[in-house]
This record gives C-alpha cells, structure tokens and sequence, in this order.
C-alpha cells in the first residue's frame, strides 16, 4: 500500500509540475497545426515595425528609416522567395540583414530571402529586416500600416504592419 | 478509500509546491559573476569633451560615475541600434535600485546628421536619461579612434539619399578607475547588461 501511495505521489507531482510548466509558455507559431486545404501556404505573422516617435505631431527629419520584421512561413509544398516590400509609409523598402563580423555591424542588401518548403524565416533585430527608407510619416506605438510584401511564386501579400515600441 | 486518494493528491500538490518554492530561490538568487565578454587585457577608457543632447558640452571622465556604460551608434540606424537602446532601456528597468549609480552614454558617429536636436528626440524614444554626444567630424573622429572603434560609411545601394554607417557595435562597461571591464556584442540580453553593472557597483564600494 505505501508503496503505491508513493508512486501515486510521484505521479502526482510530475503532472502539476507538467501543468505548471505548460501554463508558463507561450504557444508558438500562429496556434493552427495543420493548414485546412486551399489557404495560402505563406504565413505572415508577428508584423512590426520600429517606431520613430511616441506621440503624433513631431517634426519629421528627411531621411528618417525604420524597419519591419515579421515572421514568414512556408506551409506550401514548393519553395517560394520574398522579393520586396511596397507601402505608403516610406519612399522606399529594401531587404536587408545585418551581419555582424567580428564586433563591427554591418547592413547589407539581399535580392531575395528563400523559404523553403515546410519552412519559416524570421526577420527580427540584427537579422533580416525590411528598411524602410525615408518614412513619409512618423510611426508611433499603437499605430497600424499596411505593407505588401511580394513573393516570388504567392504573389503579392497584403499584411499588417504594428507599431512598437521596440 | 477516500484517504487513500486525498492524501497522495495532497502530498503532490506540497511537493510541487515545495521544489517550486526552491527554484524561485535558485532564479532570484544574484549572481556576483559578470556574464558579458570580461576584458582580459585591461584598457583604459580615455577622457574626451563633446556636445550633449542639450547643446552643452559635456566632459567624459570615466573616474566621474561609479559605472558607465558606453556605446557608438548613429540614429539612422535602423536595425542594431534600435536593438542596442531597447536592451538598455530594459537593462535600466532591471537595474531598479542601481540605477541612479550607473550613466548609459550614446556616442553618434553620424556628426553631420546626428545634431544635439536630432539625438534629443531620438534617446526620448527609449530612455531620455541616456546621455547623447555628438560634435564636428574631426572632434567624433577622434573619440572614435581613441577607443578603437571602426566607423565605414557607405553610400545607398540603387543611388538613394544617404548613407549606411558600419560600426564597432559593442557596448563597454566601464568602471570608476576608467577602465573598460565587460564588453557586450550587440545582441546581448537586457539581463546581462543589468547583471554586470550590478556585479560592477556591488564591487566598487
């Protein structure tokens, strides 16, 4: 009888450990396992962009950039690529990534991002990004744009972008 | 019966109970290690004058704050020094009670872009007790070579209006000798940074 009281314990323990462990983290990726049949096979998800002021209203310096990363995922079965970026809120988009070589940091431009099949590509913070060069707006926390990317083989995308404090 | 199955429930939930109890201790516990990149070889941080935020002209002497935290950075950055100001300005947060021991310092080594003005608005954005410095070419140039920081201006690709800086994109921690301890690599999380400038100030007195 103790023997399996202890075990029951044990047991017990275990799972509200397991419970608790669950509780703590956060579901990754966009929550859906399986893509139902016809959705696009490219996800965008978490779009962001840096903000360049906290309130409306700031004078606009020329040639003021910012970035938006996102996370890009390929549920398709063929491989696809991130050509470019079209919005309203800068006069231009490039792709880019950081490179870090040694303790000098370096932005340098990419033609194209591969995602392959079954895949996902992050863009986040000293990686991937998109610049946006020369805003022709301020961004501020709470704000919402829109933003196409453009896929090589998907199309034409439409996202939206949100604003945040970093 | 019913003990049977209560008590086996209740010890679980203590034991649980019990080792989380224990690891929150474990976790909160403070380190007295740097975590960053220690400097094996000592360097010293030299003293040099620039412009401030605020238009007047500001002293760096590292033996003039018990901890510094200085960094090279050019607010048309887009990507890694946004990066570098969101981990101060959580590294600040975690600081709580250390916080007024310690000075962040922003270096522009954009002089011809980054204005008094231009840095005012820009440190607003993450923390406006950072302390922003910039001056003419020649004085940036020369705070940028004494500390050995690589700057490589570089025109827009396509001929667009202009330019990329690449730099040295370390932050240093300097401590009340002036001398540079713990380098953090851009990337390094917010907790490090507030990790050692703790270690640091716990050190000091």
């Amino acid at each position: 009888m103790p023997r399996r009281t202890l075990a029951l314990v044990v047991i017990g323990a275990l799972l509200c450990g397991a419970l608790a462990a669950g509780c703590g983290s956060r579901p990754q990726g966009g929550g859906g396992a399986q893509a139902p049949a016809g959705d696009p096979p490219i996800r965008v998800e978490e779009a962001w962009a840096q903000h360049t002021a906290l309130q409306e209203g700031q004078r606009l310096a020329s040639g003021t950039n910012s970035v938006i990363y996102f996370r890009l995922e390929n549920r398709g079965a063929e491989p696809d690529a991130l050509l470019g970026v079209q919005t309203d809120v800068a006069q231009g988009c490039r792709l880019h990534e950081t490179v870090v070589e040694g303790e000098v940091a370096r932005m340098v431009p990419v033609e194209r991002i591969e995602i392959p099949a079954g895949e996902a590509v992050e863009f986040q913070r000293g990686g991937l990004h998109v610049m946006l060069l020369g805003l022709t707006r301020h961004l501020v926390p709470g704000d919402r744009f829109q933003a196409v990317l453009i896929l090589e083989k998907a199309g034409e995308i439409p996202i939206e972008v949100e604003v945040r404090a970093g | 019966m019913k003990a049977r199955v209560v008590i086996p429930i209740v010890l679980a939930i203590l034991l649980t109970a019990g080792v989380g109890v224990v690891g929150l201790i474990l976790l909160n516990q403070e380190s007295q290690e740097f975590r960053g990149q220690v400097m094996t070889t000592l360097r010293y941080a030299p003293d040099f004058t620039l412009t401030d935020q605020n238009g007047n002209p500001y002293e760096f002497r590292a033996r003039d704050s018990e901890a510094t935290v200085l960094f090279f950075g050019y607010t048309y950055c887009p990507d890694v020094c946004p990066a570098t100001m969101v981990t101060w300005r959580e590294a600040m947060a975690g600081l709580r009670r250390y916080r007024d021991r310690v000075r962040f310092v922003y270096v522009s080594v954009d002089p011809e872009r980054d204005t008094p003005e231009r840095l005012k608005e820009y440190l607003a954005l993450y923390d406006p007790g950072i302390i922003g410095l910039t001056g003419t070419p020649e004085e940036v140039a020369a705070v940028a070579d004494a500390y050995r920081i690589y700057v490589e201006k570089t025109p827009m690709p396509d001929g667009e209006e202009g330019y990329l800086i690449g730099h040295t994109a370390t932050s240093y921690l300097i401590d009340s000798e002036g001398f540079i301890r713990v380098k953090f690599p851009t990337g390094t999380d917010p907790s490090v940074v507030a990790n050692d400038v703790r270690v640091l100030l716990q050190q000091s007195r």
